[in-house]
């Protein structure tokens, strides 16, 4: 990559703005972000009260009906929307900054420093992530829940399988945020404006943080957007294994695998996996698309 | 090459080995044992059952033991370097050898098909996407690759069971008979990686139809399927192929859910029983499994790499 395309180039906003399906997405995303925290609090119907009128089709009461223990189905992905999106967001920021900071670190020290973190990536790519990352979910979480307990956090134990869950997945998706970085960096620091700086007695941190990280900025907000989506997936893919949020919680995940186990030749309920896969759906298509039409509006030679 | 190779074959062990050692101590350091589930049993006997499993005495102790580097209770070396991997402490007296063998060919089988569709329709839908750019074939093909990618495959799954399966009876529910339960598995899990492909291979093709060769060859009058398929493939293919050894990991993690979807009675759910079991020697023995195959991948991958690729040479 020539060393243009590393710096956002001039109007990038203004091309975002004049792309319909950016302005769609982005629409999109507030809505479901602005259900997802003011919803719970207009809808106020308990996702875990049980009642006796199981499989209730959609329609009155229930708007999109009621599942096994004749709990509402709204009400329970609305809940799974808040999980669902604070997992992915918080897990997508972690692994934002540990891959830019990985990356930063390999591509300005460069030489054998830069060779071993980047062999180290290649090696972490090739091995299943996820199967160590279930593993590690499973085990500390009995450890963080007996750890909570014995100090007094009795409310927080309830929750210790999500914050686990930020944590971990927060540790796996950054793999191609550090390439990408270290990439721009290797570009980048070649300049004159950096050897400029370094002409001038500025120390390797500030030369990092002041002159390097703004000139990446553009290309961490178009990874964070693809990245978000990537670690909603992996939430919802243990949850959908059952090695993920807890019941009675949900996420968009355990409902679709409690919808995925009513499906069957004799009585279909299918309102059960149809709303939650339509919304996760809508959703995860909005987040690629807006960071396609990022990356599109930040390098406008890479759409031809 | 041969020294590459050599190298490369060092690490392969190293990695293992950390993976092995990992996993191994994940599982004995979770509270509660394999044993502890069940039924009260009086101490003294479930230290018995421990030491016939060879899982008393310290951690270093049993880790080495199972590695084959220690003698065990019966005084044999009898551990991953003999080739023992030792019996189920969930299924009894079933060895994790004769449980892999009963579940990996299916796995396997499932896994491959998947590779094979991922790759060959991906690199096809990509070019076809490049050659026609801006055409309503090309955005059609690159929409229906986003939505591939933005469905997670434990919807696509249950939609296809639902349609093909229930409505036309098509296909079969789920289970493992013949080449027909294999068609709608294969397509759920390969799915997502024939967008993904698909995007990769139109960029890069792209780039390439560009470059001064393939100017050249069209100069030279060589038809344009040729000059397409023939002479710009081998070159824009090149991003797919790296992309191979995370294509196998993630086909790997995928076979999991696919599996546990279509009731497949392949190795997915015996790892996550594993797991929940504590079952530590059956756990390892997915793992090892799972690592050595893409470890083993990875190096192919890298030797296609720059057998397609003359420019680069290895270090």
């Amino acid at each position: 990559m020539s060393a243009a395309t590393a710096l956002p180039p001039p109007g990038a906003w203004s091309r975002l703005r004049k792309n319909p399906t950016a302005i769609v997405a982005m629409l999109i995303l507030g809505f479901v972000l602005l259900v997802a925290v003011f919803g719970p609090l207009l809808y106020q119907v308990d996702p875990h009260a049980t009642s006796r009128e199981q499989y209730l089709p959609p329609g009155g009461a229930h708007f999109f009906g009621t599942d096994n223990n004749g709990r509402d189905s709204f009400a329970r992905v609305l809940e799974g929307a808040r999980i669902s999106l604070l997992v992915g967001i918080s897990g997508a920021l972690i692994n934002l900054i540990v891959g830019t900071a990985y990356g930063l670190v390999s591509g300005y020290a460069g030489g054998r420093t830069d060779g071993i973190m980047m062999r180290l990536v290649e090696i972490l790519y090739a091995i299943p992530r996820l199967i160590i990352l279930i593993l590690v979910t499973f085990i500390f979480d009995k450890h963080f829940k007996t750890w909570l307990a014995a100090h007094g956090y009795t409310s927080v134990v309830g929750y210790s399988k999500i914050i686990i869950l930020i944590l971990t997945l927060g540790l796996i998706e950054w793999l191609t945020m550090a390439r990408i970085v270290r990439g721009q960096v290797l570009s980048l620091k070649n300049l004159q404006f950096v050897a400029a700086a370094r002409a001038l007695g500025q120390s390797h941190a500030r030369i990092i943080v002041r002159h390097l990280l703004p000139n990446i900025a553009g290309i961490i907000i178009v990874y964070l957007t693809l990245t978000i989506p990537a670690v909603i997936l992996d939430e919802s893919f243990l949850s959908f294994l059952g090695l993920g949020v807890q019941a009675p919680q949900a996420s968009w995940g355990s409902l679709l695998s409690d919808g995925a186990q009513v499906i069957n030749p004799v009585k279909s309920y299918w309102w059960l996996l149809l709303y939650p896969a339509l919304v996760m759906s809508i959703t995860l298509l909005a987040l690629n698309f807006l960071g396609d039409a990022l990356r599109d509006a930040l390098d406008p030679r890479a759409r031809r | 090459m041969f020294a590459f190779i050599l190298r490369r074959f060092a690490s392969m062990v190293v990695v293992l080995f950390c993976v092995i050692t990992l996993t191994f101590l994940l599982v004995r350091i979770a509270p509660g044992g394999p044993f502890t589930k069940e039924r009260r049993i009086p101490p003294a006997i479930e230290k018995q059952i421990m030491a016939r499993y060879n899982l008393d005495g310290s951690l270093w102790e049993q880790l080495t033991t199972y590695l084959g580097v220690r003698k065990n209770s019966q005084g044999q070396f009898s551990g991953i370097l003999e080739g023992d991997l030792q019996l189920s402490t969930k299924y009894r007296d079933r060895s994790v050898r004769e449980l892999l063998a009963q579940t990996l060919p299916i796995s396997g089988t499932l896994g491959l098909a998947a590779f094979l569709l991922a790759t060959t329709g991906g690199v096809w839908l990509g070019s076809l996407a490049a050659v026609r750019r801006h055409t309503p074939t090309d955005t059609g093909a690159m929409l229906a690759a986003l939505f591939l990618i933005s469905i997670p495959n434990f919807v696509i799954g249950p939609v296809l069971i639902m349609l093909f399966a229930i409505k036309l009876r098509a296909l079969p529910v789920g289970g493992w008979q013949d080449w027909s339960s294999l068609v709608l598995p294969a397509i759920t899990l390969a799915g997502p990686y024939i967008a993904y492909i698909a995007r990769l291979m139109r960029t890069s093709m792209l780039e390439v139809l560009h470059q001064d060769f393939v100017r050249t060859a069209r100069a030279k009058g060589v038809s344009e399927a040729r000059v397409v398929y023939q002479h710009a493939l081998k070159v824009a293919i090149l991003p797919v192929v790296s992309f191979l050894g995370p294509l196998a990991a993630n086909l790997l993690t995928g076979s999991i859910v696919v599996e546990t979807i279509f009731n497949i009675p392949g190795a997915g759910p015996f790892f996550i029983n594993s797991i929940l079991n504590s079952d530590v020697f059956l756990l390892e023995g997915v793992v090892i499994v799972y690592c050595a195959l893409l470890v083993v991948l990875n190096l192919f991958v890298d030797i296609a790499y720059t057998w397609l690729d003359r420019r680069i040479r290895l270090e």
